[in-house]
Parts: structure tokens; C-alpha cells; sequence
């Protein structure tokens, strides 16, 4: 008889992906005393260089016929030593229960990008839409437990509906901010998070999908997530999500919609005027699967994205960005891409003024995967 | 990169161990279950159904270029006690990422030469020799050239002995680097009519073909492929096995495996078409074989 050896093996696989920005020029401008406070001046700033962004290593091992363990472990802020590195998700996973179910630092199933387009070999874009990733901050995830299930509504329809309680944020630098101003990239949310408990209260949420069988190709879905965020349990840090994801003749059209809600937060006070505020806001991208040269699939993309965030007596904060570009998958596991942004970005102060940003950007990038 | 660590010590707790009288683990993992190819996982699965827990993974449903997909897919391989891969693909996908499980391929032709002589690995190729050489021989030339990488020495003793039954001539070449690839080629084209090549992908498929079609193509040799997009390529001749024998013949291979009888280490398709070249077989004025069954593919 064939007998196996008892034994769980680990698979690796992973990648790398390395960016250069070929040119990029952008215009500040604002109160001098704002612009002091960042340590910059008003005017234009080139940007060109090259960097690692990124290294991530997937372990993955079946551990029984229904239960895996799957970890990644990236490697972030790469120069002479690693400044940064991540454990972006670690976790058991579990499904004899026609579900399935995940306990540890899991990607938290909101909206469609989070979980699926995160990672730099998921999308032919360079940098993920502007807002969730350079404030909000990708991928959302934390610490708890996760539970999904797809029902089958015949005629090849099908419902998932995912359910998670996790830790919820944290603040690491201060208990009455929840986030503090900053231009695009200098403060991601979600990059607050500590991995520790804020406080008694449990953050949770969910979202429910419908579409065609294969939900990852085609779907329509809501998001929600609530969390407590101030070490008394009372900030309300609320997420409310909406996607359309679909195929069709080759092209692949995704869009988000997003409202965040924030109580009790100092940190944005000089802002908006008020400790409670709200962004909304939503992203279009649009990619075409079909077209190749020189026998290398190529891939054009578009995408358009407009945030707004506001609260009462202050003005508006507004972040619009257009981009595109195109992937090119140079052999099995290299893709090259290119991308040219268009950022305009607008942060209110109170009785002072404008921060305001606008500019380009183009960018080179390699991505590699093993 | 893939690398096989130690046992997780979460294993244990978890309930890894199996019991000792457990059935087998089987995977089979399938390019595309389309048409042709669901009838033989069906058969398959069914037959083997009784004696070993069956699961089927079809690879192009499955995003490989996505590491995490990828390493999903091989955890899964890794914890079977047998791997079946169905077709080219599939074969190339578990012969590169799968380590140290046992293989049985079924329907392939083109497999990598040093995998092929690992003791862990047994299967079926996609093609007939003993079907292609009756080609051969309706054929008004008689030489054949035949060309292989090594790990392919059983094929050429097939084809040796099937060609000296049949009173075809053959000119044989063992090629083992791609740096010894034109000029063997060229070699063998000085003093073949017609010409058969099975191996590696070096040799059957990327810069190595190519070099071989233009070569062939420029002095008219028909060239013997192993699949049916070789013919696209400007191969004269390949082969398409009829899935309904080679389910049985693979369940029954499988099912002697899962038993610890053995079975054979390699073996042809037990039968199926011969593919053929309409516009090549017009062109050159070469007929279609008169003694196997065939078909033209424009």
C-alpha cells in the first residue's frame, strides 16, 4: 500500500517587487506655519530614485485535510537593514464545515481590493488606489477570527457572507487621536495599529457578496466594520463599504465605495473643526486582459479615484487622483509595469488655510514571484 | 523557490497523523476540465473512488502566478500520498513544484527527462508508438531520424524495436545540452527523410523547436510532435489519445500502485488518432497514413 509519512510539509513561495520612480515633480503649498510644522517649504519638489518595496516570503502547510496554516512574512523599508518587517498575515485555517474558517492575523474580508488586489503580483497597477493605501492604509488587517460561507442560490447564482470579530485599532502614539494630519504617505490609519488590544471592546464586521459561482470574478458586495478606537471603548471608528467587480470580454472593471465615520478624535480637530468626522469617497479602475506583443501578455489599465473628508465648522479634505498604465508579463513569474499619476490633494486648517499638494508621478516597477 | 521543511509541531495536536488503515490520498489535477478531459476524470474518480479518497484540481481555474494560490495548491499536492497529473500542463506543474510525492502522470508528452527517471514518478504518455510507426511505414519515405533527451532511453527502445519490425530505417541521436542541439540536429537531418523528436521542453518546445521547424520546414522533412498545437507549429504528424482507454488503463495502473503491486514505470497511449498536416500533406505531396486512423488538422 501507498502510505504517506505522517508528515506536514512547509511550501514556500514568495516575491519581490522593485520600484523606481522615474520622474516625479510636485507643488506644495500652504500657511507657512503648517508647511514649518512638516518640515518643508512651499514650492516644487522632484522626486527620482529607485527602491526595494517589498519582499515577501508565504508559508503554507496542510496540516490535515481540512486544517492549513498559512503565514507571510514581508520585508518592508529595505536599505542597508530592513526597517520594517511584517507579519501581514498569520493563520489557521479550518473548513469540514461546508466554510470556512480562519483564526489568527487575518486580512480582513472588506470590499474587494483588501484581500484580493493588495499584493503588488495581484494588480498590473504600481501603487494601490491612493487614498486607502497612503491614509487609510492596506491591507486592513488584525488579530481575531474569521468565518465565511457561500450558499448556492441555483441557476449558478451564489451568496457569501463573511463574519469577524477582531482586535480593533489601536493608536500606538496617542490616546485622544485617532489619526493626525499629514500629506498622502505620511500617516496610513491603519499602519497604527498596534496588534494590541485598545480596550474591553471587540471590533467586528462583515460582508455579503452575490454573483456567479466563481464570486471572484464577478460580484456585488457590502462592507461594514465598527470599532471602539479610544482606550475607554467610546471613539466610534466605523467603515462602511460597497464593491462592483466584473468581467467581461476581457475587461475587468472594479469599483469601491467607502465612508469612513470617526468620533471623538483630537487629532484631526485643526482640521475639520470638530473631533467627529467623515470621509466618503470611491475608486474606478479599469483593465483590459486581452492584448499581448511579442507573444507577452500586456495589460493597459485606467483608474480614477475621489475621497472627501469633513466634519463640521472646517473645510474639506479632498484627495483626487488619476492614474494609468500598463503590465507587461515578461516571463512566467516577471512582470514589468508602468504607471503615470496625477495627485491633487487638499487638506483644510482651521482659520489658516490650505495645505495643498498637486503633481505627477512616473514610476517603474518589477515584480517577481517563486 | 519551494523547499520541504520538518513536521509542524502544530501537527500533531491538530489530528495530522493518520491512521494506519486510512485510505490513500489521491489528487488529480487536470489542465482543463472541458470536454475531452471530464470524461476521463470522471471515469477516473469513479474507478478509484473505492479505494482512495479522490480529489480533483483543475489548474487553469487556478491563479499559479499568484504565490499564494500557488502555495495553497502545492500544500495540498504535498500532503497526497499520489499525484495524478492530467495532461501537459498539469504534468509540467506538478514535475517543477511538487517534491518527494509520488506521480503518476497520465496523458502527457512532454515530461522533463531527469523527472521522468526519478523512481517517484510512472505514467502514461499521450502518444502511441506502435501507432505512429504504422504511420511511419505508409509513409513512401522510410528514414527516420529520431531525436530524445535522456530519461527518454525507454521511448527509444520502443520506437528501435517497433521500427526494426517494421523494416524502417532508423538514425538515431541522444542529444543532452541545448549547446549540442543544432548541430546534432543538423547531423540528423543530413541522412533522415523523415524525423521524431520526443523529450525535454528543450527540445520540443521553445528555441529548440523552433530551430528544428525551420530546419525541417526549409528541406521538407516532415517532422513526428508529440501534440496536437505542434501541428500548428508546422509539425507533419503528432498524436491525440482517445480518453476512454486511457482512463481504464490509467485507473488500472493506479489502482495496482495504490494495491503495492506496481506498475509499469512508463507506458505509450493504448490507442487514438494520428494527427496529420492537411496543408503540409497537400503541399508535399506526402498521403495520409492508409493503415491507422487519422485525421487532417488545417
Amino acid at each position: 500500500m501507498i502510505a504517506s509519512g505522517g508528515q506536514a510539509k512547509v511550501v514556500f513561495t514568495g516575491y519581490g517587487d522593485m520600484q523606481a520612480a522615474a520622474q516625479g515633480r510636485f507643488m506644495i503649498g500652504g500657511p507657512p506655519s503648517v508647511l514649518n510644522s512638516f518640515g518643508i517649504g512651499p514650492g516644487d519638489v522632484e522626486a527620482r530614485g529607485a527602491k526595494i518595496n517589498s519582499l515577501g516570503l508565504f508559508a503554507t502547510s496542510d496540516i490535515s485535510d481540512n486544517a492549513r496554516v498559512l503565514i507571510d512574512l514581508t520585508f518592508k523599508d529595505i536599505g542597508a537593514t530592513t526597517k520594517t518587517t511584517v507579519i501581514q498575515y498569520g493563520y489557521l485555517e479550518y473548513d469540514d464545515f461546508g466554510g470556512e474558517a480562519q483564526v489568527g492575523k487575518i486580512t480582513l474580508p472588506f470590499n474587494y481590493y483588501n484581500q484580493n488586489r493588495f499584493y503588488p503580483f495581484q494588480r498590473p497597477s504600481i501603487n494601490p488606489p491612493l487614498f486607502q493605501s497612503a491614509i487609510l492604509g492596506l491591507p486592513i488587517s488584525d488579530i481575531g477570527a474569521t468565518v465565511n460561507k457561500t450558499f448556492d442560490l441555483g441557476n449558478a447564482a451564489a451568496v457569501r457572507a463573511d463574519l469577524y470579530a477582531v482586535n480593533g485599532f489601536k493608536t500606538s502614539s496617542s490616546t485622544t487621536a485617532f489619526r493626525n494630519p499629514a500629506l498622502p504617505g505620511g500617516l496610513a490609519i491603519t499602519n497604527n495599529v498596534t496588534g494590541q488590544d485598545a480596550n474591553h471592546r471587540i471590533a467586528f464586521g462583515g460582508r455579503v457578496e452575490i454573483g456567479p459561482r466563481a464570486l471572484e470574478k464577478d460580484s456585488l458586495g457590502v462592507s461594514y466594520y465598527r470599532d471602539e478606537w479610544d482606550p475607554q471603548g467610546r471613539g466610534l471608528f466605523q467603515m462602511i463599504g460597497a464593491h462592483l467587480h466584473g468581467t467581461f470580454a476581457g475587461f475587468d472593471f472594479l469599483t469601491e465605495y467607502l465612508q469612513l465615520d470617526v468620533t471623538g478624535d483630537r487629532g484631526m480637530l485643526p482640521n475639520f473643526g470638530t473631533r467627529n468626522w467623515r470621509t466618503d469617497g470611491f475608486f474606478c479602475e479599469l483593465q483590459y486582459n486581452r492584448l499581448s506583443a511579442f507573444d507577452k501578455p500586456v495589460t493597459p489599465w485606467f483608474r480614477a479615484e475621489d475621497y472627501r473628508s469633513y466634519g463640521g465648522s472646517g473645510g474639506r479634505e479632498n484627495l483626487t487622483d488619476y492614474a494609468g498604465g500598463f503590465s507587461v508579463l515578461v516571463h512566467d513569474g516577471l512582470m514589468a509595469k508602468f504607471e503615470a499619476t496625477r495627485l491633487y490633494y487638499r487638506l483644510p486648517y482651521v482659520d489658516l488655510g490650505d495645505l495643498t499638494l498637486r503633481g505627477y508621478e512616473l514610476l517603474f516597477d518589477l515584480t517577481a514571484t517563486f | 523557490m519551494k523547499r520541504t521543511l520538518l513536521a509542524l509541531l502544530l501537527a500533531g495536536p491538530i489530528g495530522l497523523a493518520r491512521a494506519e488503515n486510512s485510505p490513500p490520498k489521491v489528487a488529480i489535477v487536470i489542465d482543463k476540465l472541458d470536454g475531452a478531459g471530464r470524461p476521463l476524470i470522471d471515469r477516473l474518480s469513479q474507478r478509484l473512488g473505492s479505494e482512495a479518497l479522490v480529489s480533483v484540481r483543475e489548474l487553469s481555474a487556478i491563479d499559479v502566478a499568484d504565490p499564494i494560490k500557488k502555495g495553497r495548491l502545492v500544500a495540498f499536492l504535498d500532503d497526497r500520498d499520489l499525484v495524478v497529473p492530467v495532461g501537459d500542463e498539469a504534468t509540467r506543474f506538478v514535475s517543477k513544484e511538487v517534491e518527494d510525492a509520488r506521480v503518476f502522470f497520465v496523458g502527457a508528452g512532454i515530461v522533463q527527462g531527469d523527472w521522468l527517471s526519478s523512481k517517484l514518478t510512472a505514467g502514461i504518455f499521450s502518444y502511441n508508438v506502435d501507432q505512429l510507426l504504422d504511420a511511419v511505414q505508409d509513409m513512401p519515405r522510410r528514414t527516420l531520424g529520431f531525436a530524445y533527451t535522456p530519461g527518454y532511453e525507454p521511448v527509444a527502445r520502443w520506437i528501435r524495436r517497433g521500427a526494426s519490425r517494421r523494416g524502417i530505417e532508423l538514425r538515431e541521436m541522444r542529444i543532452t545540452s541545448l549547446k549540442e542541439l543544432a548541430p546534432d540536429i543538423r547531423k540528423l537531418l543530413d541522412s533522415a527523410q523523415i524525423v521524431w523528436v520526443v523529450g525535454d521542453p528543450m527540445l520540443v518546445r521553445g528555441a529548440g523547436f523552433e530551430f528544428l521547424m525551420q530546419q525541417t520546414l526549409s528541406r521538407r522533412l516532415p517532422v513526428i510532435a508529440t501534440g496536437a498545437r505542434d501541428i500548428k507549429r508546422g509539425a507533419f504528424m503528432s498524436f491525440e489519445p482517445t480518453m476512454a482507454p486511457l482512463a481504464v488503463l490509467a485507473s488500472r495502473d493506479i489502482s495496482s500502485l495504490l494495491a503495492g503491486k506496481g506498475a509499469p514505470k512508463i507506458e505509450p497511449a493504448p490507442e487514438g488518432v494520428v494527427l496529420v498536416n492537411r496543408t503540409l500533406s497537400g503541399k508535399w505531396g506526402i498521403p495520409a497514413p492508409a493503415s491507422v486512423s487519422y485525421r487532417l488538422v488545417p
